[in-house]
Parts: C-alpha cells; structure tokens; sequence
C-alpha cells in the first residue's frame, strides 16, 4: 500500500514536471512567435528563417534525447515546442516571402502545419503532439470555410459550419474506435477531441440568435463548399464505418453505444435542418416567434442532454478530462443563458437586480458544480481502482 | 554507463524515428520554400503602380497592403469569381508595367503577363487579386508608402513575388527604430 502512494506522489511530481515543461515549451514558442512578429531587420531572411529550422531540429532531437533517457513526459513537451516552432518556420516563410494574409492562404499554411505535425505524433507515439496537430486541425478547418465565403462571396451560413463540427466528430469518434481497438494509447485523444467537437457544435446551436442566422434567407450552397463538405463526410463516414467495425469485432464496443451515437448524429441533423423553418427571423424581444422559442428549447435540452451523456461517457471511460469539459461547457451554459436572460429581460434596474441575484446563484451553482465535479472524478477514480482489483 | 542490447535497439528506433520525422519535415518546409521561391528564379521583372494603406497581422507582423492599378480590369466574357486571370503588361516610358489586356488562357511565353485571380466582378470591371498585395516590414519602422511602385519577379506561368518597394525608381528609404529589450 505504502509503495502504491509513493508511486502515486512520484507519477503525480512527474505529471507536475511534465505541465511546467509544457508551459515552458509553449512560453518559448510564443516569444519566439512575438519575435517573427517583430521582423527584424538587421537579421537577414534567409538567416531567419535557418535559425528557426535549426530550433525545430533542436527541439525534437532534445525531445527524443529526453525520451531514451526515461523523461518521457518532458521529453513530450519538447516535442511539442518542436512541433510549434516547426509551425511558426511555415509561417515565418509565409512573412519572408510577402505571401498573402487572406484566410485562403493562413488556411493552406496551417494544412502544411497539422500534416506535419500529426506525421510526427504517429511516428513518435506523442499524445502532446497529436493534440497540438488537433488544435490546428480545428483552426484549418474553420479558416477553410470562412475562406470559402470570402473567395467566392457566398452566404456565411452557420449551419453549413455546424455541419462540418458535427462530421469532423463524426470522423473522430470513427478514429477513436481504430484505436481503442489497437488498444492504441491516442484512442483517449481522440475520445476528448470528439467530445469537444460535440460540446462546441451543441453549444453554438444553443444560442437562439444563431437559430435563424444558419440557413440565412436565399441562401445558396457554392459548388466549392459542396465539394468540401462531400470530402470531408466521406472521410469521417469510412473512418466511423471502420472504427465501429474494428471495435465491436474486437468486442471493445458495445451496440447500446453505436445506437447511442447514431440518435445523437440524428438529433443534430434533424435540429440543424428544422432551423431553416425558422430561417431569417427577428430575434429581438416581444418579436420572437413561438416556433423558434420551441426551435431554442429544442436545442438547449439537446445541450443539457449531451452534456449529461458526455459526462457519462467520460465516468464510463474512466476519464476525468472528458467529464471536467463537460463540466466546463455546462458552467459556460449557465453564464451564456445567464447574460442572454438579462440582455433580453432587464431594464437598468432589472440589470442590477438581477446581476445580483444571478450573482449568488451564480456562486451558488459553482460551488454545487464543484462539488458535482470532485464527486464524479471521485467516483470515477474508485471504479477505476476496482477495475484494477479485479487484476 | 552500460546499456543492455534490449536499450540500446529502443535508442537507435528512436534516433531512427526522429531521422524520418526530421525528414518529412524538411520535405514539407523545403517543398513550401521552393514553392514560394519559383517566381524569383525568373529573370521576367515588372515595376507595378500602387495605393497602399497599412494593418498589422498578429502571427506575421506588420505588414502594408498594397493596392495596385491593375487590380480593377475590365471584365473579360465568360469570367467568373474564383477564376484565374492572365494579365498581359506592356511598359510605358517610366518604364511601369501597365494593363495591356486579360484572358483566362494562359499566354505565350514571350509575352510580359501577370497571373491573378477574379476576387469579383462589379459591372464592366472585375476586381483581382495577384498573392503580392502585402510586404512586411520591421514593426515600429516607417517609410513614405506614397507614389510607391512595386518591382515584382514573374514566373513563366505569371506567379508574382515582390522584390522590392521602389519611388521614383529607387529603392523605398525605410526608417527603422532603434531596439533596446524595453522597446
């Protein structure tokens, strides 16, 4: 017993170490970035552009120096400084060369960007890594299709965005699967990354403004977003169709959760579609009409729903990170419907009572939501340590 | 410090491992680099006429975006948004590339072009974009940006890169700060 705490403390001081080495890698990216920024001239381009190569190399051979030395989760952080110092040579040849700074072009750098990075998560088995080819992942895909409606003038929609949230997580949970069923260590990765894309898509259909903005009034689909969205479902279908195959051939997966997962796709498909009946209306106050207050409330227990599934999802899978973003993204409901109540209700003095009471409900609900938080990683912990008995 | 075969094998996979990490890297960056340096291999050059205001990009820096007169042409038949456009150039006698004609087909070699894009179409004119409407510069320097001419390289299939800022056939005087690490 006594071993198994010191283990504990010692996995708990290596994790601490692993986070302020993380920190420091991303604070040496950041000065490094604000120094680009800076463009010097007294430092030839060329020269520039060679220093940050040479850092690159740098970082990822001391990451790796690190690795074989039995530093692993530093070793990781460095990984990671190479993987965002790497980011910013595209960016620093983008500057050297005067390459436009349209979204089209930060779009193209940032693909260059996550390949690379994600080439190198998978040949160095880095989680730190792939998270950061992730995050960029998420940036590229969104600058992807805003840089579609600035190039060809076409209608922002919101909906065509809830789309391309809703197959990259598609796409995600159909990764996810390959993995756990390799018993492959990025399956939590992925698992995390699917719920966020989950969580953000459910949190954006919550907002009763957006309702009408995602089919806008004589919208039209260009050929070139078609043809994205085409590709894009494609990939996420055969990555889904595989993983779910692999997983439940492996007997990983159960088909209470496919079924699950389906319902979810359906529930998000038949909101973001139904929205357009509510297309183009007025949002403000004694305007709204009953059917996009229905539309709203449609959207806010799928929310609650989701949140609620997630955090199952994250105590079924014995992970504290999923439940504490589920949590994260249920404190920042609060705080949206929060401010929408007032900014729809109150008048000056409406305002100050109610940032008054809303204040202590507030601090109430976040000491509740806390203490939710600590019981359910509490409990997830204790399932975990029985599953360990059990071996 | 001795390693036993087992450590020693699992070393060199990982030395191995950042090789080919390094590798592909180097491929991506290389391949970008070469990418964008086509243009300025040519020997094709053009001085282009310009209106430039300035902004700041948070990753790049400073940076003004140049506005050139041939951004609007007139409207070619057939075009649409997103095409791409040949812009032939034909010198006056201050030696500044002007609008000769457009087409959507690429023209012969022989000939001074410039290759762009339809960012839209307004009436008889279109609005087009070559990928060389912003230089970056030191932050905090500052330079005349006014009767500014652009002295730009043009590969064989009309791709621009900006070689210099020019004024009066001169290179732009660019008045730098200078820096202290409280600056």
């Amino acid at each position: 017993m006594a071993r198994n705490e010191e283990e504990v403390e010692l996995k708990q001081h290596v994790s601490f170490g692993a986070v302020v080495a993380t920190i420091g890698s991303i604070l040496i990216a950041l000065g490094i970035a604000w120094l680009i920024a800076l463009n010097w001239s007294d430092i030839p381009s060329a020269l520039k552009i060679l220093i940050l190569v040479v850092a690159t190399a740098g970082a990822y051979t001391a990451g790796v120096l690190f690795r074989t030395n039995d530093y692993e989760k530093i070793g990781g952080s460095l990984l990671v400084l190479g993987a965002l110092l790497y980011t910013l040579s595209i960016f620093l040849i983008a500057q050297t060369f005067n390459l436009a700074t349209s979204l089209q072009a930060n779009a193209f750098l940032l693909l260059l960007a996550w390949i690379g990075i994600l080439f190198a998560s998978y040949i160095f088995d880095s989680s730190p890594s792939l998270i950061i080819s992730l995050a960029e992942f998420l940036v590229w895909i969104s600058l992807q299709y805003f840089s579609f409606v600035e190039l060809f003038r076409g209608d922002f929609s919101v909906g065509i965005l809830t789309i391309i949230y809703l197959v990259v997580g598609v796409g995600l949970y159909g990764l996810t699967q390959i993995h756990k069923s390799q018993d492959h260590k990025f399956a939590e990765v992925y698992r995390y990354w699917t719920a966020f894309y989950v969580l953000l898509l459910t949190y954006i259909l919550s907002f009763q403004s957006f309702l009408p903005m995602l089919w806008p009034k004589g919208f039209e689909l260009t050929a070139n977003v078609l043809v994205f969205l085409i590709i894009i479902s494609l990939v996420a279908i055969i990555l889904s169709i595989v993983g779910i195959f692999m997983s439940v051939s492996k007997n990983k997966l159960s088909g209470k959760e496919v079924i699950g997962f389906i319902g979810v796709v359906f529930l998000y498909i038949l909101l973001i579609s139904l929205a357009s009946l509510v297309s183009g209306e007025s949002v403000f106050r004694g305007s709204i009409s009953g059917g996009l207050w229905v539309m709203w409330l449609f959207g806010n227990i799928l929310f609650i729903l989701v949140i609620l599934s997630v955090i199952g999802y994250g105590t079924r899978y014995q992970s504290a990170k999923i439940v504490n973003l589920a949590i994260m993204f249920f404190a920042l409901d609060i705080i949206t419907r929060y401010i929408g109540f007032v900014l729809d209700f109150g008048g000056q003095v409406g305002f100050a009572v109610m940032s008054i009471f809303g204040g202590i409900i507030l601090i109430v609900g976040g000491w509740g939501i806390e203490k939710w938080r600590r019981n359910l990683i509490e409990k997830t912990k204790e399932k975990s340590q029985q599953d360990y008995a059990i071996y | 410090m001795l390693f036993t075969k087992m450590e020693l094998k699992s070393k060199n996979k990982e030395y191995l491992k950042l090789a080919i990490i390094l590798g592909i890297l180097f491929l991506i960056l290389g391949g970008f680099l070469l990418y964008v340096s086509i243009p300025l291999l040519s020997t094709k050059t053009a001085v282009l006429a310009t209106q430039p205001v300035d902004p700041f990009d948070l990753v790049r820096g400073q940076y003004i975006i140049i506005r050139y007169e041939i951004d609007s042409i007139p409207l070619i038949e057939g075009a649409e948004v997103g095409n791409n456009v040949y812009v032939s150039l034909t010198e006056d006698l201050d030696g500044i590339s002007r609008y000769k004609s457009a087409s959507l087909d690429k023209p012969s070699k022989d000939e001074l072009f410039i290759r762009g894009q339809i960012k839209s179409i307004y009436g008889k004119n279109m609005g087009v974009e070559y990928g060389i409407e912003q230089y970056f510069f030191e932050r905090g320097a500052s330079f005349e940006a006014n009767d500014m001419e652009v002295k730009v390289k043009l590969s064989d299939n009309g791709g621009a890169r900006i070689v210099e800022l020019l004024q009066d056939g001169e290179p732009v005087k660019i008045i730098y700060e200078n820096k202290t690490l409280t600056s």
